[in-house]
């Protein structure tokens, strides 16, 4: 009994999380329904049958899988998608400008111009409404939106550059930089690099094999240390780990911030019997 | 230039010569020619795939029974209704003539949209590391699901992954595409699929329109530019419509999100308005049941989750909605399939 009342109150925390705190615009489908209404019942009351099975459908569900498995959450979200709330907002939209009504001709362009308007504003305000009282990774995932044109989109990548990729793979120009320099003297390089470029270098080139990445550590065979940041202290074990490996080629992120930890890893890849092969944008690469 | 003109084919006239083919030349449903079409020639290659992986073929004999394949059945379906083409492209052709500014004005914006996936920088996501990649492992070593995508070590034993990812056509199906064409999979991926898809997503939505509002097309195009305002707007959570269409276009999620339920929606409204399932809908609904599958794992999960709500709607508002039997049988074969495939990978491959 106390799993059946766990597994619906998480269902349904899950449900506001997604409508409420990730995705702001969700919430217009409820004044969505009531514009519906007013214009257009039969399929106002389509839309209410649908929609409260659908989410009596997604709380049994929910609860179902919240007590099997506790990885629910990530698969659950998507299911909301039955409800297509962004088609019911337009709907609600169309239905506002088109009966529009007005005795005079200019009145009833006006009135319509100003609810375009409104209808602009309210909703590019609520897709930016994640700026406010969120910090971090969260406020990185909210910052992005079609209107930005930089490679600020590009996953963390440190050596953001902000120009648009020069490829139609759409990998980061210093990710292409650093692989083409790599690939022009090894065949099939075994690369160690940081997280966030590996995701892209076996997208540009899949010759290259790499020892770190998503899920590496858990999925390879070999012992694998995964780092994220230009910390001297996981470098020790990086180069030291790396010793008796296949790796070829270790990727390190140039610290803009302290050089010196720079200068650390740089004497500490030389005392490992590792050279310079190159510094690219903000990364130095060194081959065995 | 080959390359130019293998991608005119495949990406385009194999798609509308299918596509009119599936809508049986039905001017009222032109607009579901394109995705239904597309959606065809994926269905054309999932069981192909499907086979091909049983009997442990490469991926470029997978790719020549493809081409086989496809050339036979367009060109049967060319020849066999050619007296239909003429009359029908004139009626699209009219259609056309008939929708201009406003057309003019939505289509405009959806360029915009395709465009911008085209031009600038596309929002990666973990999942690339796995499913492109994947893809640019499949065209590189000529083998389908063997080596790790994360490392580049193969062969791939993960099988409590592979159960899932076996079953799914979508990555191989742009992996094919690619190859065929001659470009590599992640450029494919991040460049010319997203066009597609969003094409195909609007024209869904222009349909969905059509249904509500008729021949009204002044409403339509209000529709059509307030829903790609939102889109536009809306990329709040990776998880919702607006953000799968309009950020992760190529990938399975976003086929099922953005195309395969607002078709399912609709068909399903169409079903309940004719009280049954006729052989039409049923072969509709095959194709995008097949696609739902192949797109992703979770397509299984969300169209048997959204089969028990039309029914308990048919049920709630008591309808009546004959349904056949043999049809249902039809209707729901690749997602058994697909289960099928996932238990033997998971539990009989393994052991």
């Amino acid at each position: 009994m106390e799993q059946l009342i766990y597994g619906i109150l998480n269902t349904i925390y899950v449900m506001y999380a997604a409508f409420f705190s990730a995705g702001v615009i969700e919430v217009l489908v409820l004044p969505a329904w009531f514009i519906i209404e007013k214009h257009n019942k039969e399929i106002a009351v389509i839309l209410k049958r649908y929609i409260v099975l659908t989410m009596v459908m997604l709380i049994v569900f929910g609860t179902f899988f919240s007590i099997v498995t506790r990885d629910f959450e990530g698969y659950f979200v998507g299911f909301l998608n039955l409800i297509p709330c962004e088609m019911i907002i337009a709907l609600s939209f169309t239905y506002t400008i088109i009966n529009c009504k007005s005795e005079n001709k200019t009145r009833l362009m006006r009135k319509r111009v100003l609810l375009v308007a409104l209808f602009l504003v309210i909703v590019f305000i609520l897709g930016k409404s994640n700026y406010i009282g969120k910090s971090g990774e969260n406020q990185f995932e909210s910052n992005i939106s079609f209107f930005d044109l930089s490679n600020d989109e590009a996953w963390g990548i440190k050596g953001a550059n902000n120009e648009v990729v020069n490829n139609y793979a759409k990998v980061p120009n210093e990710v292409v930089q650093i692989v083409d320099a790599i690939c022009t003297d090894y065949s099939q390089p075994v690369i160690f690099a940081p997280f966030e470029m590996s995701i892209y270098i076996r997208q540009y080139n899949p010759e290259c094999k790499l020892l770190s990445g998503r899920y590496a550590e858990v999925w390879n065979e070999k012992t694998i240390k995964e780092y994220n940041e230009a910390d001297p202290f996981l470098l020790r074990n990086v180069f030291n780990d790396n010793k008796d490996s296949d790796v070829t080629h270790i990727v390190i992120p140039i610290n803009d911030v302290d050089k010196r930890i720079n200068d650390i890893n740089y004497a500490r890849a030389m005392k490992e019997g590792w050279q310079l092969y190159a510094i690219v944008g903000h990364y130095m690469v060194f081959v065995r | 230039m080959i390359g130019c003109i293998l991608l005119l084919i495949y990406i385009i006239i194999n798609p509308i010569i299918l596509g009119s083919f599936m809508i049986r030349f039905n001017k009222e449903k032109t607009l579901l020619m394109y995705p239904l079409g597309f959606m065809a020639q994926w269905v054309i290659f999932h069981y192909t795939y499907l086979i091909s992986l049983g009997l442990g073929l490469h991926l470029s004999s997978l790719c020549k029974l493809f081409i086989g394949e496809m050339s036979f059945f367009v060109v049967a379906v060319f020849f066999f209704f050619k007296n239909k083409w003429i009359a029908y492209f004139k009626l699209v052709l009219e259609l056309a003539r008939e929708w201009k500014i406003f057309g003019f004005i939505v289509l405009s914006v959806v360029f915009l949209q395709c465009a911008f996936k085209f031009f600038t920088m596309t929002r990666m996501a973990l999942d690339d590391s796995e499913y492109v990649v994947a893809a640019a492992d499949a065209i590189f070593s000529d083998r389908m699901w063997y080596i790790n995508p994360y490392t580049g070590y193969g062969p791939w034993s993960e099988y409590t992954i592979l159960a899932k990812r076996w079953g799914t056509s979508w990555i191989m199906y742009y992996a094919c595409l690619a190859k065929i064409i001659g470009i590599n999979a992640p450029s494919f991926a991040h460049t010319v699929l997203p066009s597609v898809v969003i094409i195909m997503a609007y024209f869904i939505y222009a349909q969905m329109g059509k249904v509500v509002f008729g021949n009204n097309r002044q409403a339509i195009s209000v529709f059509l530019l307030a829903l790609s305002w939102i889109m536009m707007n809306g990329w709040i959570t990776r998880d919702n419509i607006s953000s799968n269409l309009l950020r992760f276009s190529w990938h399975g999620r976003c086929i099922l999100y953005a195309i395969g339920i607002p078709l399912l929606l609709y068909f399903t409204m169409n079903t309940i308005e004719k009280k049954t399932i006729t052989d039409e809908l049923t072969v509709y609904f095959f194709v995008i049941n097949t696609c739902m599958v192949g797109a992703s794992f979770m397509g299984c999960l969300l169209v048997a989750l959204f089969s028990i709500i039309a029914f308990a709607y048919i049920l709630v508002n008591k309808k009546t909605c004959v349904v056949k039997t043999k049809r249902l049988i039809i209707i729901y074969s690749p997602v058994l399939i697909n289960v099928l495939i996932y238990v033997y990978g998971r539990y009989i491959w393994n052991s």
